[in-house]
């Protein structure tokens, strides 16, 4: 793929225009991952609203029937279900890893396996989030390889 | 409570209908032997215990946080009464001699063990494979994105 960057002093709105020769799955994979930048979630901490952009999120996660969206950071809670965040970001880099966890997989440093068979990844903020086994074979074909 | 008690009790359910088999092809082999018949409640009973230390010994081992080498010598420690569980069941019959009790202590330590192997290669495995698609993944990205 070849990315070509003008830079236009003049313009108001940043544009991007996909040349392809037809409209197929990669280049909806494209269009999905650039939606997830304009993409906005809401977010509560201390009584106070947050606007969150979708990149910046680390992981969603459900603890006690409730949602929270972590940044790098911070916490916010969001009125979102799990399910519901999974259909929104289906196609872009959210994934599910655990039950009740949703993480951005671009935010992934490294994966680091433990003695008794767990995996974990191990993020950008340096946090550690738990890898489900059942969850693999997904994360291998979103980074690009191949489910067993 | 319910996230460690659920998960335990389908562990032991499946663990007690493996134990079952098992134990019934011992006790068959053993008739077959010996000639011997071992009461039914020593059977049942002890499969039934049986099956509950090895649950045990597989939630400890599994246990998400804590020391690694702690949770795989708890796990080894809570397998120990199914030696003498084993004794109890099948009392003198198979355990004629007292070294006996040891080398039945000996392969439940090696099967242990070989376990522990398998698993952790087999994480270690899978994290290698998903560090090498990471990798591949942002050097991919790199390439599409030079630094202007």
């Amino acid at each position: 793929m070849k990315i070509v960057i003008e830079e236009i002093l003049n313009i108001s709105e940043t544009e991007i225009v996909i040349k392809c020769r037809r409209r197929d799955d990669y280049v909806d994979s494209i269009i999905t991952s650039l939606r997830l930048f304009e993409r906005k979630i809401t977010g509560k901490k201390e009584g106070s609203s947050f606007i969150l952009t979708a990149a910046d999120v680390y992981y969603f996660e459900s603890v006690d029937d409730k949602v929270f969206c972590c940044a790098e950071k911070e916490v916010y809670e969001t009125s979102f279900k799990l399910y519901e965040i999974e259909t929104t970001f289906k196609g872009s880099p959210f994934l599910r890893v655990n039950k009740s966890m949703i993480l951005n997989i671009t935010k992934i440093r490294e994966f680091k396996s433990l003695l008794n068979g767990r995996m974990e990844a191990v993020l950008d903020n340096e946090e550690r989030v738990e890898i489900s086994r059942n969850y693999v074979p997904a994360l291998k074909v979103m980074l690009g390889g191949r489910a067993k | 409570m319910k996230k460690i008690i659920f998960p335990f009790l389908i562990k032991w359910a499946v663990i007690y209908a493996i134990t079952n088999i098992i134990l019934m092809v011992v006790t068959f082999s053993v008739v077959r032997r010996f000639g011997v018949d071992i009461a039914f409640y020593k059977v049942s009973l002890g499969a039934l215990i049986m099956a509950f230390f090895i649950a045990l010994s597989v939630s400890l081992f599994r246990i998400r946080k804590g020391n690694q080498i702690l949770k795989i010598f708890l796990g080894f420690i809570s397998l120990a009464p199914v030696v003498f569980l084993a004794r109890f069941m099948f009392g003198t019959t198979i355990f004629r001699y007292s070294f006996a009790i040891y080398i039945f202590a000996g392969i439940c330590s090696v099967i242990y063990g070989l376990a522990v192997i398998t698993v952790a290669a087999n994480a270690k495995k899978q994290e290698k494979e998903l560090n090498l698609l990471l990798t591949a993944k942002e050097k991919s990205e790199d390439s599409d994105n030079p630094k202007e």
